[in-house]
């Protein structure tokens, strides 16, 4: 199971190596984005300060949603996903092999570059320091999600857009509570709360959402 | 034994089969044939456990295949319509990749020499895109040379694509297979009987 | 007699029909009367005036919306489990009654809105939530409309809405906290400090009606999608032949 997990995950690492471009592309969807909001409310900073990490994390949840449809799609298309659900091996396991290296590939580089975008905005070193914690904790939950709705939507009309109608108000929550931490900490309350809900989500994701993507991926093969 | 029993499957109001049985032992092949949409596919992905039937159910060694406890998915080996290759990995990459998933830990020096046999030696290093459909074919059914402790398999139109010299050495495999007391299920379009112990299981 | 029978569709359709027509006279007679409450008997707010009696709509059709996507993921979850053809047809009959009653909702608040707050829409936590809700309807309904193979669509769906389940609380809650931490507590909709009994009565009665009416709504509807899945079962030609 371990090992079957270690397979799936490096076949990922070495396939989006192979293709760089992909993960390329996200994160510079990523910084056009977030660069677009000045363009639009102005260059006060005293303003972007205070949209600075609503516009870093919607930027971030875009991304994910973009890059959903690479999870499974290729996949079901040139047989492999058949593969896995017949290999015997815990289909729930390969699941978070899957996404974690979908995690790697496309949530990993956005949280990293984050804080630069961040700086653009005018926010404090402090800020920065909360706004990448909070992505790190709330992009793995982005990717568990948004990977139920990529698996609910496997070879169906309507793709990319039924995937995001399905998932967006599912990111509701982890929206409120990413960006949130980072404008209470501005604002000198404590982010505890806002932290140990984001931990309490990526843990209760972690352990329901493989299981809806399991289901979801064989109800597509039938 | 794989046993077949009352078999049904409709897809939306086209009833594909109804009542479908048959029962195989080790070592016996069947042949399914049927015109197009006649359901050959469908029935293969049903007895692979990919798909669910309307009615009936697939029972292997006495118990149903679907329980978890039956053993059932560890002796499958499901070759479809698709490849499952990945463009961008070469034939080798693809395989020492996919192997494993599968429970088969080959040497990447037995790799490649299966990959030889297979007639694929220019091309194994290249990346599977710049291969004809017949090379990715051949590639793909390398697979078998390590499958022998899969003793189901059931394989979608195998000879699709494959030249006189990869049918041959096909059937070769095949045969192997079953003498050892294999199961086989496959399906083809061609006329021509190239495993002729099969039993044959018309759908029309 | 053996209930069990209606789970079959053959038998289900005959008896939905006999059953939608007695859930549409209780739903007609509900309304009346629960209207000659609101508007006759209920007396007029101190604080809010008229304009509150849009409650006797917002409420009944708010706690619908939420009471039918707990109803139509029990179905979709019975289907997808025990393989019930019934079932998911239930579970597919429910959304668009659902998202209808989450709608009004959301329209009579709008209204409510406009004279309390003195704006259509404030990002409230009841409203968003119910927002968000009709959200959670439209995309169940566009999973199903885009997968042909009804039984996939079935099944794809049911997991759709039990994901729905598990998070309905969670946004609820967050978005209640998201906004308390934003803006302070404003006048709510049916935290009226001083609820006279017949309003309540009234209330109560026009939840039975909008009970009433999305079964009877539901049914026909279960009906429809029988007749459109099994239109190749000898039954259906038969019934209809004698009907």
């Amino acid at each position: 199971m371990y090992q079957a997990f270690i397979f799936v995950l490096r076949k990922e690492l070495l396939l989006a190596f192979r293709q760089k471009t992909d993960m390329v592309t996200v994160l510079f969807f990523f910084i056009i984005v977030s660069s677009l909001f000045p363009f639009a409310v102005g260059p006060e900073l005293s303003i972007l300060k205070i949209i600075g990490p609503g516009v870093v994390w919607v930027g971030a949840l875009l991304c994910s949603l973009l890059a959903l449809h690479r999870v499974f799609e290729t996949d079901f298309n040139d047989g492999s996903l058949e593969h896995l659900v017949l290999s015997g091996e815990p289909l729930t396991v390969l699941v978070i092999a899957k996404v974690s290296a979908h995690w790697l590939i496309t949530g990993l580089p956005v949280v990293i570059v984050a804080p630069l975008i961040g700086l653009q905005f005018g926010l404090s070193v402090d800020s920065l320091t909360i706004l990448l914690i909070t992505l790190l904790v709330g992009t793995p939950v982005l990717s568990l999600i948004g990977s139920i709705g990529a698996a609910l939507t496997l070879g169906v009309r309507g793709g990319a857009a039924l995937t995001s109608m399905l998932i967006l108000p599912f990111y509701v929550p982890i929206l409120i509570f990413g960006a949130g931490a980072v404008v209470a900490d501005a604002q000198g309350l404590s982010i505890d709360g806002h932290f140990s809900i984001l931990v309490a989500m990526l843990c209760l994701s972690v352990a329901l959402a493989p299981l809806a993507i399991a289901s979801a991926i064989k109800i597509a093969l039938e | 034994m794989l046993a077949v029993q009352n078999l049904g499957f409709a897809r939306g109001k086209n009833i594909l089969f109804e009542d479908l049985n048959f029962s195989m032992n080790a070592g016996d092949a069947v042949r399914v044939t049927g015109s197009n949409g006649s359901g050959k596919t469908t029935l293969l992905r049903i007895v692979s456990g990919l798909c669910r039937p309307d009615n009936g159910a697939v029972i292997w060694h006495g118990g149903l295949a679907r329980k978890s406890d039956s053993g059932f998915v560890k002796s499958v080996n499901f070759i479809g319509h698709d490849d499952g290759l990945k463009k961008q990995l070469t034939a080798i990459e693809n395989l020492k990749l996919m192997l494993p998933l599968l429970g088969a830990y080959p040497s990447d020096v037995e790799i490649e020499s299966a990959l030889d046999a297979a007639g694929l030696q220019a091309v194994k290093h290249k990346p599977v895109m710049y291969m004809s459909a017949g090379q990715k074919r051949r590639v793909a059914l390398t697979r078998l040379d390590f499958m022998k402790h899969r003793v189901l398999w059931i394989l979608d139109e195998p000879f699709t694509s494959l030249d006189v010299a990869a049918v041959s050495c096909l059937v070769l495999k095949l045969r192997q297979h079953i003498e050892s007391g294999g199961f086989l299920i496959f399906t083809t379009h061609q006329d021509f009987d190239v495993v002729s112990e099969a039993i044959s299981l018309s759908l029309d | 007699m053996n209930i069990w029978k209606y789970s079959s569709p053959q038998y289900f359709y005959p008896l939905a029909k006999k059953m939608a027509t007695i859930f549409f006279v209780f739903a007609a007679v509900f309304t009346v009367w629960g209207l000659y409450i609101g508007f006759f008997v209920a007396p007029t707010d101190f604080q809010q005036g008229e304009s509150y009696r849009i409650i006797f709509i917002h409420v009944p059709a708010a706690w619908m919306s939420m009471l039918i996507y707990l109803i139509m993921s029990f179905w979709a979850a019975i289907g997808l489990i025990m393989n019930t053809r019934l079932s998911s047809m239930m579970a597919h009959a429910l959304a668009p009654t659902g998202a209808l009653m989450t709608f009004v909702a959301l329209w009579t608040g709008a209204f409510w809105g406009r004279p309390t707050w003195g704006a259509w829409w404030v990002w409230d936590a009841r409203l968003t939530s119910e927002l968000i809700l009709l959200f959670l309807y439209i995309g169940y309904m566009a999973l199903r409309a885009s997968i042909e193979d009804p039984r996939r669509a079935d099944r794809a769906s049911a997991i759709l809405a039990l994901v729905g389940v598990v998070n309905v609380p969670i946004i609820y809650f967050s978005v209640q906290w998201w906004n308390t931490l934003h803006q302070g507590a404003s006048v709510s909709l049916t935290k009226s400090p001083s609820m006279a009994t017949s309003m309540l009565t009234g209330m109560l009665v026009m939840a039975l009606a909008f009970w009433m009416y999305s079964i009877a709504v539901s049914l026909i509807r279960v009906r429809r999608i029988i007749r459109d899945r099994e239109a190749n079962a000898a039954w259906l030609a038969e019934s209809s032949g004698a009907q």
